[in-house]
């Protein structure tokens, strides 16, 4: 039988420790490591070293692969005072992780030297619980919804595509978005836009989505733009959001938004339909190809469905 | 039905970029067929020679308007050089 003294000092012998000071260096020279925070939640909500990723020990062996696929990368694993770290690195090189090492003193000596750290909005109880499921799911966890909620999407178009779209982002707590739509709801929209309500027929779509999404998710905030993207108008609006989800219906405002986009370098979530088909895709300026490298110019008037 | 799926493709995608985890469909086209309840996955490459974001582009500002150059594409075209 192994005293907790003897397992820590065995994980002692097997993982090398650095201290905070070796940590702070490394990351100002932006070397390649990943920083693994390993405390409970509670601990990690307090605050946390920049950039760390957060598993908690309990969860470590089920979900690290998940956060760190590559088992040669460097990981720096740190808690509270560098014990728990210790035995998180030993069992991660029992996992095949090559290249672990334990953070001497931990958060505590971290915040100690009066390095940086930062504080993920707190959340209130009726997000802990609003958002909890997202928390089961260790690739998304309470750091994954700080970002959705930080996070600020445009909606081109509060139709067909737009309405699905707009109902999962707004649930899932995309804190910040935009919906851009000139039209108002027709009758002949509702077989498919879910965003409207049948009392919602003859009023302008960004307004209807607005109350629709606000009352699945009073958490979020939505500016609504009741109009047309035109190249006035685009660029101002981007600039406010990190994310353009393009569902718009025609192809002024398809390469409207591919040109803005690449040129502001915003990138896009693409999607369109017709009939019976539909494709998608993830627009990254000069990471991958834009709309454009597919289709340089729309095609003939003649051609396009409508 | 078949934007209810490319809409929550879609959002999917969205969330994924957002919190930085999976496979970004970057590079890749997700075909989607309702009738035969089937998709297919396209590759797609940047090309070099885009317009927009090509090595050498042509367009390096907004066209005035979107709308009149959808009408006459040719007026979409990057101009000859």
């Amino acid at each position: 039988m192994k005293s907790y003294r003897q397992i820590v000092e065995e994980a002692k012998t097997d993982i090398p420790e650095v201290t905070v000071a070796e940590v702070k260096a490394e990351q100002d020279k932006e070397s390649d490591f990943v920083l693994l925070d390993v405390r409970d939640e509670d601990e990690y909500r307090a605050g946390y070293i920049p950039n760390a990723v957060h598993v908690t020990r309990g969860m470590l062996e089920f979900s690290v692969e998940n956060h760190i696929p590559d088992r040669d990368q460097k990981v720096v694993v740190y808690c509270a005072a560098g014990l728990r770290s210790l035995l998180a690195a030993k069992s991660l090189r029992e996992m095949g992780y090559t290249d672990t090492v334990s953070v001497a003193g931990g958060y505590r000596d971290w915040a100690a030297a009066g390095y940086p750290t930062v504080q993920d909005k707190p959340m209130t109880h009726e997000q802990l619980d609003r958002y909890s499921r997202h928390f089961m799911l260790t690739e998304v966890g309470e750091q994954g919804q700080a970002k959705l909620l930080d996070a600020k999407v445009l909606l081109v178009g509060a139709g067909g595509l737009g309405s699905p779209a707009g109902v999962y982002l707004g649930a899932a707590g995309v804190g910040h978005m935009g919906i851009i739509d000139s039209d108002v709801v027709e009758l002949s929209n509702l077989q498919r836009q879910i965003l409207h309500r049948t009392e919602s027929v003859g009023t302008p779509k960004v307004q209807s989505a607005t109350t629709t999404i606000k009352s699945l998710n009073p958490d979020i905030d939505i500016t609504p733009y009741n109009l047309r993207l035109t190249a006035d108008n685009v660029e101002e609006i981007f600039s406010e959001y990190d994310l353009i989800v393009d569902g718009c219906d025609n192809f002024a405002t398809r390469f409207l938004v591919n040109d803005a986009a690449v040129l502001m370098n915003k990138p896009i979530v693409h999607g369109s339909i017709f009939q019976f088909e539909g494709q998608v895709s993830l627009f990254k300026p000069h990471e991958g190809p834009c709309y454009r490298c597919m289709y340089p110019t729309p095609p003939p008037p003649g051609m396009v469905p409508s | 039905m078949l934007p209810g799926v490319l809409g929550v493709m879609m959002a999917t995608e969205a969330i994924k970029y957002i919190i930085g985890i999976g496979e970004p469909l970057i590079g890749r086209l997700i075909l989607y067929d309702a009738l035969s309840m089937t998709y297919r996955e396209m590759k797609i490459n940047r090309d070099e020679n885009c317009p927009l974001c090509g090595e050498n582009p042509t367009i390096t500002k907004l066209i005035e308007d979107y709308d009149a150059a959808a009408e006459d594409p040719e007026s979409l075209a990057p101009a000859a050089d």
